[in-house]
């Protein structure tokens, strides 16, 4: 309805043309030839070459831009152009899809061909894309051609927000337009202005537009929207209703601006807005200034945080939509009451609030939002996912809780230390004693019940070589800190109660190992952990401690006994499904994954799959309370209980390639030593994707590369502290609101997290690549189950991303790899990306530097972050390990590392680099520069 | 751009069906490619009209590809300068809604845009609507009002040119308050600061219904 996209594109790729340029005065472009040659839309056909060469403009480097041809029915057609320098021609791919990335790669590719003579190569690359089935997004294609000849390119994920650097558009549009001008474009927008983008070069005029459009997520344009304007359109900037349009510096002149008269005209290349409107200012104050310091900060620039700062803003202007929804008896309709929408809100948003029910594109977002919920389908997306996290955040009764709990902390935290250490207050005394008598009670209970499941799960596995203790740390007053805790305070009770499952803490480090001979006793974790938490809150008088979090602290604590009875339900009625679901992943991954390279030890285990998706559930109920909070503490202390969870969905991400969960809360690192692992291999694709004879061709995806980078992931996953991978699992059970509840909000706890790390774990780089793919990916199947919903089959089609959708950059295992490939696949001309541009932290523009030579040189704005002790001593010896793993396995990713930023072993990073650089034969920038 | 003296943009309305692209299609043909609601999803024509010997350059916005929207809200009406109301007068449906496109209209356009009510088809047989029906709602509404048959080219001619003379008169007055080339319309917009002093434009040109006259029944 509201979407400008069509839905289910039959093919990847609509038309292929190559179009002849402007000759002279009287002959102006036209195609010379196309494919397939029963493409017979008219008025696409006779638009494309006026949208191809849409005016005379300056050509110093190869050129990638996109146009937008709107049908009558709204939906857009994508048309992605590639202009060579000299050349007389621009190749032209037009697809209904999004995919800038892929297509630029693959007009590259063609273009290749074209300059060759290689024309049999080229005509079967375009018979296969043509017949590729649509890929997923997010997935990767590989599309054979020629003799034995593949084109590998990954197709970004649209229905995510997009990523810096991976989007090309968003990219440029951040490194064009300052923090101010984005909101002031924002602003425009939202207010359905009339704005001009003017810029010099097509590729940069096509991607602002495309990224102003992007970040107005979840609403879509809904005027007219022209990325480059075409000559003979000029008219259109004429046009007395709202509309977008790039428009060339040269064009630009030939329009009288009094005709245009009021309109936003942002110019790209100087960045400088002109507005007659004071937009920005009229929004609501607190909105600009999280918008503002969201943007401005100099580690948001990474990842998707550009993107979720401006949801995050429209979450705060129309994510309580749903409050306004009534129930209309007469037609048992949902309806959207807008009298009501307004006066939910505060007085000062109203006026804005009022406004934006005018808008077109609040109108279409509605009724897109009711169209879904009256077909009985419900919509979990970014959006909502965002809106609930702020609802935890801003539920005003939270924020009360949340006051009168720090308050009661301050006061009564210093007193009863007082009290305690001077045993003048016997009172005191004996209500520590009690609530840690309590907490023993539940623990008591919980391990009962605990031992009960334990029971019913041996049935299923081998038993465990070696028990996990059962004293935790807090009752064992290992901690100096217990007597802080303040009795009184509700967050106790709850507080402890993950730690009811507790054991050691040192065993975690001591034992993991990659081999099945060392266990991670995740419950000595996780009762290491909120204990530590919860006393840092205390110390830091709790002030920056998420309200959300004080919320589900003040739950009753015997839910905690509850969750046992129902989590052995949703084990014993997942248990049969285990093996389904892991053959239905196996296929399901489009036709470039039907992978039959995965061990079958591992993913064909119902008891592995089951162990692991209980231990997450376990860790993530557990610390639904803790993760939130401690993410906004930065508190690393919580790292352990992550650091379970996503081995576990490392291990369903990947198929069990690297790591598995066994046994309730042993998590096993397997060796993917032994095991024939590689992504790319397919039943589909029955020959193994060799390197192409271009240099800039990625690096042929050996078994060894795949593997070791395969193997990154989860060793990159702790270090992200990727809640959002972990709640990937979650995903396999969807059954329980609260826990996926829980998990949503661990999820979204940490949107800033997953582009700031990086740089901290560098020898972990591969997650880069990873990351950003994936913390959204599994935002969305995390909501599967909370109270939002998701029944969209539009999500439930998404498989979990398979080892062999993994991106090639993640394969290459850098995020430098990836930014590296993205770049180079948007110009063929390999501009110099070289180790020191794609250190990871910083942001390189993408494209060969020409206007701005000082922008695109390398900025490094990213602040280094201390080390996280506690995070280090906890992950030593994994990385160790891991590090070993990448070693052997020749990873790239470690190659590419820059070890100031490591923070675990450096040593060993060293090593891996260096042995690395001998496998393969050469310096591994080198490889990196003509990585495609 | 070619010369012009005035430029006016015009924006049609109505129900689906009404033949709003008809309109324009028959003033405009062969003047300006059209089609372009194609690529673009939104179609307009240019024609460029005399009078009084002076050149002004009609724009014509067919709303037509925005059918999607169940309302088209305050966006399409914010910068022009006269907006065509169009109905059938053969489908009394269609002028059943025009109260509710006048609301939109009062809510979102400016105060001074030119209002012109459009009875098509009048080369139908089956008229539900008698003209002095239209008339009558026009004069209540302060609109001008006029019966086109799109198909016969009955006053399809004298309907734009009607607007432009009325539009180039009103420019003349000051009723823009722009002396030459007439670019935006300021709307009724908080957040626009530089609005003209406010006029009372009614009073200007409450001369309803001026048009009435010939339609071929």
């Amino acid at each position: 309805m509201g979407s400008r996209l069509r839905e289910n594109p039959r093919r990847l790729l609509e038309c292929w043309c190559e179009v002849v340029g402007p000759m002279g005065k009287g002959k102006g472009p036209w195609i010379i030839q196309k494919f397939p040659n029963s493409y017979t839309q008219e008025e696409i056909l006779k638009s494309v070459p006026q949208f191809a060469f849409p005016c005379t403009f300056e050509s110093t480097n190869v050129q990638h831009f996109s146009f937008v041809l709107t049908s009558l029915d709204s939906k857009w057609t994508y048309g992605f152009c590639r202009h060579a320098p000299g050349a007389e021609t621009a190749l032209v791919l037009l697809s209904h899809l999004p995919w800038h990335e892929t297509f630029y790669k693959l007009l590259n590719t063609l273009s290749e061909m074209m300059t060759a003579g290689r024309t049999s190569d080229l005509t079967s690359c375009l018979q296969n894309i043509y017949k590729f089935e649509v890929p997923l997004p997010g997935t990767e294609i590989t599309v054979p051609y020629g003799d034995n000849k593949f084109f590998v390119a990954k197709c970004p994920n649209h229905l995510k927000l997009p990523t810096i650097p991976e989007n090309r558009d968003l990219s440029e549009y951040y490194n064009a337009v300052d923090a101010n001008n984005m909101m002031i474009i924002f602003a425009s927008m939202l207010y359905e202005r009339r704005i001009i983008m003017v810029s010099k070069r097509l590729s940069r005029l096509s991607a602002c537009v495309q990224a102003a459009n992007s970040v107005i997520y979840p609403m879509q344009w809904q005027h007219i929207f022209i990325p480059v304007l075409p000559q003979h359109l000029i008219d259109y900037l004429l046009a007395p209703m709202p509309f977008l349009i790039g428009v060339n510096t040269s064009l630009m002149s030939k329009v009288q601006m009094d005709d245009i008269g009021e309109a936003v005209i942002l110019d790209a290349d100087n960045n400088t807005v002109k507005t007659p409107f004071n937009d920005v200012e009229t929004l609501p104050d607190e909105v600009v200034s999280n918008l503002k310091r969201n943007l401005k900060s100099p580690s948001n620039m990474l990842g998707d945080c550009v993107a979720r700062a401006f949801l995050r803003a429209l979450v705060q202007l129309i994510g309580n939509y749903k409050e306004a929804l009534q129930f209309r008896e007469e037609d048992s309709k949902i309806t959207f009451n807008k009298e009501k929408f307004v006066a939910i809100r505060p007085p000062h948003f109203q006026p804005f609030v009022e406004k934006m029910l005018e808008l077109q594109i609040f109108q279409q977002f509605i009724e897109e939002r009711l169209d879904r919920l009256n077909s009985g389908k419900q919509t979990s997306d970014e959006f909502e996912l965002e809106v609930s996290v702020h609802c935890e955040k801003s539920s005003s009764k939270v924020k009360q809780q949340y006051k009168q709990f720090v308050t009661n902390v301050r006061k009564e935290g210093g007193a009863i230390m007082k009290t305690v250490k001077s045993k003048t207050n016997p009172a005191v005394k004996s209500a520590v004693k009690s609530v840690a008598k309590g907490g023993k009670q539940v623990k008591e209970k919980s391990r009962q019940t605990y031992k009960d499941i334990r029971g019913k799960i041996k049935d299923f596995q081998q038993p465990r070589a070696e028990d996990g203790s059962m004293s935790p740390t807090w009752m064992n007053g290992d901690s100096p800190q217990k007597p802080r805790s303040a009795p009184s305070s509700p967050v106790l009770g709850v507080k402890r109660r993950p730690q009811t499952v507790g054991g050691n803490a040192p065993h975690f480090s001591a034992k993991a190992t990659y081999k099945r001979a060392s266990q991670i006793n995740i419950r000595e974790e996780t009762s290491a952990m909120p204990g530590t938490h919860k006393y840092e809150l205390i110390e830091r008088g709790s002030g920056l401690m998420s309200p959300g979090s004080t919320d589900s602290l003040s739950t009753p604590s015997p839910q905690s006994i509850d969750l046992m009875g129902e989590m052995e339900e949703v084990i014993r009625s997942r248990l049969g499904q285990d093996e389904e679901d892991e053959g239905q992943k196996n296929n399901s991954t489009g036709s470039s994954s039907k992978s039959n390279s995965i061990p079958s030890s591992v993913s064909n285990s119902p008891a592995v799959g089951h162990s692991s998706t209980l231990t997450v559930q376990h860790s993530a109920k557990d610390h639904s309370t803790s993760l939130t909070a401690s993410k906004k503490l930065k508190k690393s202390v919580s790292i352990p209980a992550f650091l379970a969870i996503n081995i576990n969905a490392a291990t369903w991400m990947h198929k069990g390639n690297v790591y598995r969960g066994d046994g309730q809360d042993l998590i096993f690192l397997e060796s993917p030593q032994d095991e024939i692992f590689d992504p790319l291999f397919s039943k589909d694709i029955p020959q193994r994707p060799v390197p192409s004879i271009r240099p800039s061709q990625p690096p042929p995806p050996v078994p060894g590369v795949a593997r070791s980078t395969s193997s990154l992931p989860g060793v990159a996953v702790q270090g992200e502290g990727g809640v959002g991978v972990g709640s990937v699992s979650m995903s396999h059970l969807p059954a329980h609101p609260s826990l996926a509840r829980s998990s949503a909000i661990n999820t979204t706890g940490l949107p800033n997290a997953t582009p700031k790390r990086p740089s901290e774990y560098r020898p972990l780089a591969s997650y880069q690549g990873l990351g950003p793919e994936y913390r959204p990916f599994s935002s969305l199947q995390t909501s599967m189950g909370t109270p939002v919903g998701c029944q969209n089959p539009m999500y439930n089609q998404h498989k979990p991303p398979s080892a062999n959708s993994l991106p090639s950059s993640t394969r290459g295992g850098s995020a430098a790899a990836a930014f590296a490939s993205s770049m180079l696949s948007g110009s063929s001309d390999n501009q110099p990306v070289t180790a020191a541009a794609t250190r990871p932290g910083q942001y390189v523009q993408f494209e060969p530097p020409l206007a701005q030579p000082n922008k695109a040189a390398v900025t490094s704005t990213q602040p280094q972050r201390p080390p996280r002790l506690s995070q280090r001593d906890l992950l030593g010896d994994f990385s160790k390990d891991f590090q070993k793993l990448s070693v052997n396995s020749q990873s790239k990713g470690v190659t590419l590392g820059n070890n100031n930023n490591t923070v675990v072993n450096n040593n060993k990073v060293t090593d891996s680099r260096g042995e690395s650089k001998n496998d393969t034969n050469g310096p591994s920038e080198n490889k990196w520069a003509t990585f495609d | 751009m070619e010369d012009y003296k005035f430029l006016f943009k015009v924006v049609l309305i109505g129900n689906a069906g009404v033949g709003k692209t008809c309109l324009v299609r028959r003033f405009t043909q062969g003047l300006f490619p059209p089609g372009q609601g194609a690529t673009i999803g939104v179609d307009f024509m240019i024609k460029t009209v005399e009078i009084d010997g002076e050149k002004i350059k009609l724009q014509i916005w067919d709303t037509a590809g925005q059918e999607r929207f169940r309302s088209i809200t305050q966006s399409y009406y914010r910068s022009a300068h006269a907006l065509i109301l169009v109905y059938d007068i053969s489908s009394q449906p269609t002028f059943d809604c025009l109260p509710d496109w006048l609301r939109e209209i009062e809510q979102y356009a400016s105060c001074k845009v030119l209002r012109v009510l459009v009875g098509n088809k009048t080369d139908r047989e089956d008229r539900e609507l008698p003209t002095h029906v239209g008339e009558e709602f026009a004069h209540r509404h302060n609109m001008y009002f006029i019966e086109t048959s799109a198909k016969e080219a009955d006053n399809v001619e004298k309907l734009f040119i009607e607007i432009a003379k009325e539009l180039t008169q009103l420019v003349r007055s000051g009723h823009f308050d722009k002396d030459s080339k007439v670019g935006d319309l300021s709307p009724q917009d908080v957040s626009n600061v530089t609005l003209p002093p406010t006029r009372e434009p009614r009073s200007e040109f409450a001369c309803c219904s001026r048009w009435i006259s010939s339609s071929t029944t």
